[in-house]
């Protein structure tokens, strides 16, 4: 498991990116009501309404970026720290 | 002839070198590379300290490691350390059995000064290890929950298995504390949370405009932290970090643990974010 997901967040953006494969699932530990839509739908929207498709890039920009942090975080050991030597262990 | 350390005439210096006698009375395995253990004074004098404190705890024959205490600061019983066992001497500790013998320094530094969120909401955030010396402030809060607003632990490991005091943590809970408790990796079977201990920053209940957060962890995470607090709305002066540096004397003198103008083992360990914002993640100077 990568992340959880909560109330509003966007699961996935391959809808956006080609070859708009996904490359993630989501599994619902509880009853969950997830909104889908249909991508090709969608893109077509964004492509003859550049305000939309604006807006829309905005937020799942942001979205990308938490995701890439997170990324980096995992990657920089979060949790390692200098705690890994003798001078100082805690 | 007394012994050096026994002399009069070193006192002055030597007083505050030398370890005090401590026997391991139990021990416990937190996890596969931690392990917490309580020690008593053979001179039967407790070492009374404040929550955020730490010590020089020695493995004799190897050497000496700065430890934060992460029992109870207002119940009596043996002084207890969690300890995780990355080097030489930590090793040294981690071999230790009931009735062994090491020394304590201290205990030194500041303190979390829990009593400044009396009235306000106390959000305490760990990483890791980084609970273990939160513990402290953490019981002497739920100790006087009623002098407290909210009071909200955000809590990440890297993995499950990582994770202590976790029958604690629902002891908390019952204690009127809301827990939060993610880790970077989750296999199938964990049904908690997976993500940043950050993430759970907007997803708790706390007032950030009258807020006391106390944060501990490796310094990355600390600084990621205090970011999104910040981004909150809690003010970086009502923001505490406990802060790693290569300690030795203990007191100030050896320089080891500067950091500019700070000597962390007397200043700190325990800062707020404000005073240290633009140092974290420089290594030691």
């Amino acid at each position: 498991m990568l992340d959880t997901a909560d109330e509003g967040d966007v699961v996935g953006w391959s809808w956006l990116v080609p070859p708009y494969v996904s490359t993630v699932d989501a599994r619902a530990a509880q009853a969950t009501v997830v909104v889908a839509f249909d991508g090709a739908c969608l893109r077509g929207k964004c492509d003859t309404d550049a305000h939309l498709g604006y807006e829309l890039m905005k937020r799942v920009t942001q979205v990308m970026n938490g995701r890439l942090v997170a990324a980096q975080m995992r990657l920089l050991d979060l949790y390692a720290g200098p705690g890994a030597t003798d001078a100082s262990p805690r | 002839m007394p012994r050096l350390a026994e002399s009069t005439a070193v006192q002055p210096v030597g007083s505050a070198m030398v370890p005090r006698l401590f026997r391991l009375v139990d021990r416990r395995q937190d996890t596969a590379d931690t392990f917490t253990i309580m020690l008593e004074p053979k001179d039967g004098l407790p070492l009374a300290f404040i929550p955020g404190q730490f010590t020089m705890l020695s493995a004799f024959g190897v050497g000496e490691v700065p430890i934060s205490v992460s029992g109870d600061a207002h119940v009596a019983g043996p002084l207890q350390h969690t300890v995780r066992d990355v080097g030489a001497v930590t090793h040294a500790l981690a071999r230790t059995a009931v009735g062994d013998v090491m020394g304590i320094r201290g205990p030194y530094g500041t303190s979390w000064d829990v009593a400044d969120g009396h009235s306000r909401d106390v959000v305490f955030v760990g990483g890791g290890i980084g609970l273990a010396p939160l513990r402290p402030a953490v019981l002497e809060v739920l100790a006087h929950r009623q002098d407290y607003g909210r009071v909200v632990l955000l809590y990440g490991a890297r993995s499950p298995e990582e994770l202590l005091f976790v029958d604690e943590l629902k002891q908390w809970e019952d204690q009127g504390m809301e827990v939060l408790v993610t880790v970077d990796y989750g296999r199938e079977s964990w049904q908690g949370r997976v993500g940043l201990v950050t993430k759970l920053i907007p997803r708790a209940g706390f007032d950030p405009r009258s807020t006391l957060a106390l944060i501990c962890g490796p310094e990355v995470m600390m600084r990621h932290t205090a970011l999104a607090l910040v981004a909150r709305g809690v003010r970086s002066n009502r923001i505490r970090v406990s802060l790693e540096r290569n300690m030795r004397c203990g007191v100030g003198l050896c320089g080891h643990c500067q950091y500019r103008e700070l000597f962390v083992c007397v200043d700190g360990p325990v800062l707020p974010y404000a005073q240290v914002t633009g140092l974290l993640g420089l290594r030691e100077m």
